[in-house]
């Protein structure tokens, strides 16, 4: 009978729990040599694995030895204190999101984005929107589901919600991250009170994003979400389907 | 997708038959990888299987990380060990092939090729622009007068020469 897993420190786990086996590979810029070997156990040591083990090195070319390793992790995770962390939606696929949309909500969801104010960063909402997207997830131009306006970087909060609309957006993404002097956090109080002096609050899905965004602000300044590191198109794309299918059945 | 392999084969054939004189460029499907390094080296070596046995002419190399990143040195070599692994071991599987009447690959290379040509005839009507501003191609639309760059273009006086594109205009008609 499986022992239940200690969530309070959860390690690796590869055939049996607590055993915290991890593979690794690495290049070291060494000749192929016993030397070489010697050194990635060694490194391997260091980075705090136990009883390491090089189950295949080669040589790559002249001067690059690549190793496939193993070894223990010793290091354990306190699981039970990150559950409050984020969001609590479980994320869709692409694909997913594409046959969610089309069943629960049945027509394009247009969203519009940018990095507003001052704000020269683009590279999160290009990520977020732009086909390319990041790390082989497609932004949401990419989903059949979504049409997408990237206004790019430092665009008025006035000309984002002109635009949003103009095109009928169903949601705005506003992408901040410069913070010095709470500048964001004037900058994205400011967009939600536009959109609420055109009477639009409900029809639009706020939300927001950025290095030191969070859920939590992002609700104290009345969006309906807030992103930061780590989040995928895919990750917004669900929370927007998930979010838009409700408001339709609530109205429908 | 089921029988992907097989739809990807009738079209690398087709190419490769429609145009035998051509070093057709062939590349893998980068698009549709991600952060699994895992799977995309399996499917490269479908994609590689492919290849070789169509006789593409010039092969853009898969690699594990092409999801995720430009390639480090071990992927490099992981996907030209691939390549050589799969081209020696398949080598001579193109030869030996005689496509099924009327089966799948068959039918699917004669749908594509009906496709492109109704395409053709299309954008023969609208023009190249308008398809590329109705999303034709990869559903992307792109404005024949707006977008990223924009702010780069400028219209030229007629008197305007730039003796470099004057060299590259003869190179290319060389």
């Amino acid at each position: 009978m499986p022992r239940e897993v200690d969530l309070s420190s959860v390690r690796p786990y590869a055939d049996h729990l607590g055993d915290g086996l991890v593979q690794l590979s690495f290049t070291l810029p060494v000749p192929y040599s016993l030397a070489a070997r010697k050194a990635a156990l060694e490194l391997a040591g260091k980075m705090g694995f136990q009883e390491p083990e090089v189950v295949h090195y080669e040589q790559l070319t002249e001067g690059y030895t690549y190793f496939v390793m193993y070894g223990q992790c010793m290091q354990s995770i306190d699981f039970t204190a990150l559950q409050g962390e984020g969001f609590d939606i479980e994320y869709m696929t692409e694909d997913e999101i594409e046959r969610f949309a089309e069943q629960r909500v049945g027509r394009r969801i247009v969203v519009v984005g940018a990095s507003t104010g001052s704000d020269t960063h683009s590279v999160g909402i290009d990520a977020m929107l732009n086909l390319k997207g990041y790390h082989g997830h497609h932004g949401l131009e990419g989903y059949r589901s979504f049409e997408t306006y990237n206004l790019g970087s430092q665009v008025p909060n006035s000309v984002l919600v002109a635009k949003a609309i103009e095109v009928g957006a169903d949601a705005i993404l506003v992408s901040q991250t410069v913070t010095q002097q709470n500048l964001h956090v004037q900058n994205l109080t400011e967009l939600v009170e536009i959109v609420e002096a055109e009477g639009r609050r409900r029809e639009m899905i706020l939300a927001c994003g950025g290095p030191r965004v969070s859920n939590e602000l992002a609700k104290e300044l009345g969006y309906d979400a807030g992103f930061s590191k780590g989040t995928y198109p895919h990750h917004l794309a669900t929370f927007i389907v998930r979010e838009l299918a409700a408001r339709v059945a609530a109205s429908g | 997708m089921r029988n992907g392999l097989l739809y990807e084969w009738a079209q690398a054939q087709l190419t490769r038959e429609l145009f035998p004189d051509c070093p057709v460029k062939y590349m893998p499907p980068t698009r549709h990888m991600d952060g699994n390094l895992f799977r995309t080296h399996a499917c490269d070596t479908l994609f590689n299987l492919v290849t070789i046995a169509t006789g593409q002419g010039v092969q853009t190399i898969g690699v594990p990380t092409e999801g995720i990143f430009t390639p480090h040195i071990h992927d490099r070599v992981l996907g030209l060990q691939n390549v050589e692994y799969v081209f020696n071991a398949a080598r001579d599987l193109g030869e030996e092939i005689e496509f099924k009447r009327g089966g799948i690959i068959q039918t699917r290379a004669q749908e594509v090729l009906a496709g492109a040509h109704e395409l053709l005839e299309r954008i023969a009507q609208t023009g190249l622009f308008k398809a590329i501003e109705d999303a034709t191609f990869g559903d992307v639309s792109r404005k024949l007068d707006d977008g990223r760059g924009i702010e780069g273009i400028v219209s030229t006086d007629p008197g305007y020469f730039n003796p470099v594109v004057e060299v590259m205009r003869e190179a290319s008609y060389a």
